[in-house]
């Protein structure tokens, strides 16, 4: 007899054995209301009469697709509450509305998003790539609460070409277990939507789980968005959050008694891209204004920038590391017209030299190479641009910054040529 | 895409710094800025540019030109990027 704890490998890596089931010719997997899963026959019996169990309707949201059945609006005034180990959607008296099951919980440690991101494209089809496609990160590890997390960006143009895709733009706060977060939406999504900008809020596991949002609300190109997340409470049954787009009424999606949110992110993520022009028709947004609290102060947050789809030349640009009010992190749609590179620090008075290699025999013309500074009162001046030509014939630049303002402060090079 | 800016007069071995500022958070990437002498016999250096992001977010260009000339001239300023 085989020992059911014995760990064997799946695709989705080692696990217990008898967390490994067998689905064979004829039965579906069902997800029950208590959020466990079994498996059933494919079709039902009702006397004599068999019918088809239908394959249920799959919808996206953030996070990619799931089963429509675990996507959940929640009604405006109403309080998403995750006491007890369960989902339930509160009226503010405190009366449950709906009982959404168990809450379930994924080990701690790693954030929940992108890793389960879940949209299969058939090999057949060329396809650009979806879900996260540039981001940038921040873990809060101060020991104290995120309180409050504010972003402004404006609203892009809309895509020159509509292929069916679907856009989302948010800043975000997650855990292991779930992700919060204020999104602007282009295309259709499990709360609606089409070709048109619209806003949202949201509160959403992983592929496998609940997925909940607040009402879709219609914004316009141009509008400036202000998307907040906010700690409204803390007690031994949890942490309680607000999200919303700052006066846009009813997209607030208030939730209580749930885990703590920690991993701070700036998102873009895209489905159904079928070529470059399917994203908004400028080179970036600006999700500027970061306004990122611990407590009552606000912490030194440098983001970590990841680029995992880059098929238009999509990236994320750090513009300003000052959150208080003005930290800015730009998410590009195609490749940017200049190169940026390094990460540095210079204090004030100071010089430093940074040489830049390209391949081959490292000649791409001549470059223009400045310093652009990421702190508030900054003042770096790019004194000289050098050529050197060492003895197997290769071409290497040089730069050198100096750092004119009274602090300390980082700092990226960059640069282009013809 | 290049642009001028500026109308300036410059005495022989002086030196001015100028700014420049773009709308919305002033990020128009990197920036050749370069003084162009509008009179005969001028010949200007310019000699240092610079980047500065100031507290509300905005980042502002600097650029330094001097007179090596041994004449008054006029200038203007102009520039580009990718």
């Amino acid at each position: 007899m085989k020992d059911p704890k014995e760990m064997v490998i799946t695709p989705a890596g080692p696990r217990p054995r008898n967390k490994v089931h067998a689905v064979g010719p004829g039965q579906i997997v069902r997800r029950t209301a208590e959020g466990t899963y079994v498996l059933v026959p494919e079709t039902s019996s009702e006397g004599s009469r068999k019918s088809p169990v239908a394959p249920e309707e799959l919808v996206l949201t953030p996070g990619g697709l799931r089963p429509k059945s675990l996507v959940h609006r929640i009604e405006p005034g109403a309080i998403l509450d995750g006491s007890d180990g369960r989902y339930r959607m509160r009226h503010r008296s405190g009366r449950t509305l709906a009982d959404f099951g168990v809450i379930p919980f994924r080990p701690v440690g790693r954030p929940l998003m992108p890793r389960n991101v879940f949209f299969p494209v058939p090999a057949a089809i060329p396809a650009f790539g979806s879900g996260w496609i540039t981001y940038a990160s921040w873990s809060n590890n101060t020991g104290t609460p995120v309180s409050r997390f504010a972003t402004s960006w404006v609203v892009p143009p809309a895509p020159s070409t509509q292929s069916g895709q679907t856009i989302f733009l948010f800043n975000g706060i997650q855990n292991a277990t779930m992700i919060y977060q204020p999104v602007l939406q282009w295309g259709p999504s499990g709360a609606g939507g089409g070709n048109n900008w619209s806003v949202a809020s949201w509160y959403a596991d992983g592929q496998t789980g609940q997925s909940f949002y607040s009402s879709l609300v219609n914004v316009n190109v141009g509008d400036l968005l202000v998307g907040v997340m906010t700690l409204t409470g803390q007690s031994a049954a949890g942490f309680s959050y607000n999200c919303e787009f700052q006066g846009i009424a009813n997209t607030g999606l208030p939730i209580q008694n749930i885990q703590e949110l920690t991993w701070c992110i700036e998102t873009l993520e895209a489905y159904s891209i079928t070529k470059c022009s399917d994203y908004p028709a400028t080179d970036k947004t600006a999700m500027a204004a970061i306004d990122l609290r611990t407590g009552n102060t606000n912490p030194p947050v440098v983001w970590t920038v990841s680029d995992a789809v880059t098929d238009c030349g999509q990236h994320t640009l750090r513009f300003d590391d000052d959150a208080l009010g003005n930290g800015e992190v730009d998410l590009w749609y195609r490749g940017g017209p200049f190169w940026t590179v390094g990460a540095g620090t210079i204090a004030s008075g100071e010089t430093q030299e940074w040489w830049f290699s390209w391949g081959g025999v490292g000649d791409v013309g001549p470059q223009l190479i400045q310093a652009e500074p990421l702190n508030a009162s900054a003042h770096l001046t790019t004194t000289q641009i050098s050529e050197n030509l060492d003895a197997n014939g290769h071409l290497t630049y040089f730069a050198t910054v100096r750092n004119d303002g009274p602090n300390t402060v980082n700092f990226q090079w960059r640069g282009g040529g013809r | 895409m290049a642009w001028t800016a500026g109308l300036g007069t410059i005495g022989p071995s002086e030196t001015q710094e100028w700014w420049f500022s773009w709308g919305g958070n002033g990020d128009v990437g990197p920036q050749l800025i370069q003084a162009e002498p509008l009179g005969a016999s001028g010949e200007l250096s310019t000699t240092q540019i610079s980047e500065s992001l100031d507290a509300n977010g905005h980042l502002t260009y600097f650029a330094t030109v001097r007179n090596n000339g041994s004449s008054t001239v006029n200038f203007q300023w102009r520039g580009g990027g990718f």
